[in-house]
């Protein structure tokens, strides 16, 4: 028998505190986050809602839930973002491909970055231009990707690419598995706003790429991406709605202490949990309605990716506001103005803030174009 | 088709026959369905559930129907809550800043000539003056005449929490009845309305306002959904009400501000219905907890429950 939500959510709690992990002297955050990873699934609490034949424990999406509503209380390092880029391989792969790349993504074994985005293309994702040309069983891959997440971590890509003609658009686009380790892949970390370089740009120069990686036909990319968009949309699918947590929490004890009192405090930090809990419970919602459907999320997502830009800016912002001059003081980047600077970034990446309300005004709505 | 699906069906019948300024019939039909006495006791529990009760409340706000709906529920909630039964057509007395059960202003109160108010704490009927004028044009407020009845009953600290929790639910359910009934309209007009050779609603100006306004509602779906499950299983019922009607405050008037803005001038007549939804939003926001003394309460209440 499936045990039971309430009885899932102490039993984790529990486990939280006696393992909860901190970043060693200099280790770079990727790392950290990759080691927090490996360290929650031999805890038994990655994949839950996933297939157990490769590794998951098929549970209700609402345990994904729970489990990030703790991790943020507990103020724990984010849950692993797995879930919006193994769908893919999921739903897409083969089944050699499924059971050769799905352990390691789940287990924090292997690391893996997503190659969707080029500089000529950002919202406007179907004007990719890297082409991957078909010889004999190879695909011979060349083209520049950007916003890659930790790519200089990563051991495997996800990665669009043209296999048909240029102007194509939409049509004509794959999906392939590139190891980050073969020849003619180049890494160059990005120096973002916040100081730090959790993104990079890929460059990949007539990389070979065997025909066997390619995830599903020729011309398929296109639906696989909009797929994993949709799921990375979902603030319980990239475990945003932990960090979130955590960072109320966090804030809520520095004013305490530094705004005892305040009745101004007292209303915005109100505020902020009401935005908080109403993504959490809408988030909830939308996995509820998962687990009574086969179809994989769609464009209703955009009002989770706008609610969740919502809570990522107001919550960040509104820190900054309150806490004053000790988040701005004493070095360039403090930790409080590095989350408001990145925040910005919300409300660009995974489809820009104007894109989420064009797909919710055609797609949802109706609206004539 | 499930219970909730006729229930919703049979409320958007009755929302559909629905006459600005005329609210007997509304009246009529919903106290023969029995849907006005949905919260009254039913052996030791409610006739209906809170998630039921807030699918008939947010059909009849769709038309921001005036009959007393909201306030013959909470009447009956409150009764059950002290263990007293009363067949007689109530709707509630609230207190003078409009933020809980009291003796000030009866509210909701077309059509019904008593009111359930609080005496010193006990439950006592009320007789109901003339109606006065207020901002909302759908729902009557009327002055407190004499008491008529005593209860012998008073609500206990937790029973007044699961009253004011219920009451921010039926609320949050009429604020996005409210909102929702116009922005629906609102978006079929950015269809049909055509400047400039197209339809507005193909302008990306346009289509955002409608995108934001329609997460708005998705979320105040939400987080009702959420809170009106909560108040039937009594798991963080109070909270999660706090949420629910704080977020709906604000998000319905926006949204309604919203359609006012797709539809342009024809909103700002008084013959149009626009602005019956907007002056209900913005009177509903009031009662029962505005939002800015929702999240204060609110944040009391996580401060209180330290993990």
């Amino acid at each position: 028998m499936t045990e039971d939500v309430a009885a899932f959510r102490a039993r984790f709690r529990e486990w939280l505190r006696d393992n909860v992990i901190t970043p060693g002297p200099d280790e770079p955050h990727a790392l950290f986050l990759k080691r927090w990873h490996q360290t929650l699934y031999q805890g038994g609490w990655v994949g839950l809602s996933w297939p157990r034949e490769y590794g998951g424990q098929e549970l209700g999406n609402v345990y994904d839930v729970v489990l990030n509503e703790e991790i943020g209380a507990s103020g724990a390092p984010d849950a692993p973002r797995i879930g919006y880029l193994g769908r893919a391989l999921l739903q897409w792969g083969t089944e050699e491909q499924r059971r050769k790349y799905l352990p390691g993504l789940l287990s924090g074994a292997d690391y893996w970055c997503q190659g969707f985005s080029e500089p000529g293309a950002g919202s406007d994702l179907a004007g990719i231009a890297t082409r991957a040309v078909r010889d004999g069983d190879v695909y011979r891959i060349s083209g520049q990707k950007v916003w890659t997440t930790y790519g200089d971590y990563a051991d495997y890509c996800l990665l669009l690419a043209r296999t048909g003609p240029p102007d194509g658009r939409h049509k004509g686009i794959s999906a392939f598995v590139v190891p980050m380790r073969l020849p003619g892949v180049e890494v160059r970390p990005i120096r973002a706003i916040t100081d730090e370089s959790e993104f990079s740009e890929i460059f990949l120069d007539g990389v070979e790429v065997p025909a066997e990686n390619r995830v599903g036909a020729e011309g398929d990319g296109w639906a696989i991406a909009m797929m994993t968009v949709a799921y990375e949309r979902g603030a319980a699918d990239v475990g945003y709605l932990s960090k979130f947590g955590a960072a109320l929490q966090e804030l809520r004890a520095e004013l305490a202490t530094s705004r005892p009192g305040d009745p101004l405090v007292r209303r915005e930090l109100g505020r902020l949990e009401v935005l908080y809990r109403v993504l959490g419970q809408h988030v909830a919602r939308r996995l509820r309605e998962r687990d009574g459907s086969d179809a994989p999320p769609g464009p209703e997502m955009s009002v989770d990716k706008l609610l969740m830009t919502q809570v990522d800016q107001e919550l960040h912002a509104g820190a900054v506001r309150l806490l004053g001059p000790s988040a701005l003081l004493g070095e360039a980047t403090s930790p409080w103005l590095r989350r408001y600077l990145y925040s910005r970034a919300a409300s660009i990446y995974g489809g820009s803030e104007q894109i989420q309300l064009n797909i919710l005004a055609q797609r949802v709505l109706g609206l004539p174009r | 088709m499930s219970e909730d699906t006729l229930l919703r069906e049979t409320a958007a019948e009755i929302a559909e026959q629905c006459r600005p300024e005329q609210h007997d019939d509304c009246w009529k039909a919903l106290t023969e369905t029995g849907f006005s006495a949905l919260r009254d006791a039913d052996g030791d529990a409610p006739a209906a559930t809170a998630a039921q009760t807030v699918v008939v409340v947010e059909e009849m706000a769709k038309v921001v129907c005036g009959a007393p709906l909201v306030g013959a529920l909470l009447a009956g909630e409150a009764l059950r809550l002290a263990g007293v039964a009363l067949d007689e057509p109530l709707t509630v007395v609230l207190a003078d800043d409009l933020g809980s059960l009291g003796a000030g202003l009866a509210w909701d109160s077309t059509a019904v000539s008593r009111g359930l108010a609080l005496d010193q704490g006990e439950l006592v009927t009320v007789a109901l003056g003339a109606g006065e004028p207020s901002a909302d044009l759908t729902r009557g407020v009327s002055r407190v005449g004499e008491i008529v009845g005593r209860c012998g009953a008073t609500l206990g600290e937790a029973e007044a929490r699961r009253f004011a929790g219920f009451a921010r639910v039926l609320l949050t359910a009429d604020l996005l009845g409210a909102a929702g009934g116009l922005f629906g309209k609102a978006v079929e007009y950015a269809e049909q309305r055509v400047q400039f050779g197209r339809p507005i609603g193909s302008f990306q100006a346009v289509q955002h306002l409608l995108a934001r306004a329609f997460a708005d509602l998705e979320a105040m779906r939400s987080t009702l959904a959420h809170a009106a499950h909560a108040i039937d299983t009594g798991d963080d019922a109070h909270a999660c009400a706090l949420v629910a009607k704080a977020y709906a405050n604000e998000a319905a008037v926006s949204v309604v501000e919203t359609a006012i803005q797709v539809f342009g001038g024809v909103a700002i007549t008084w013959e149009f219905p626009a602005h019956l939804h907007l002056r209900r939003v913005v009177a509903d926001a009031q009662v029962f907890g505005t939002a800015d003394a929702l999240y204060g309460l609110l944040h009391d209440e996580v401060e209180g429950v330290a993990r």
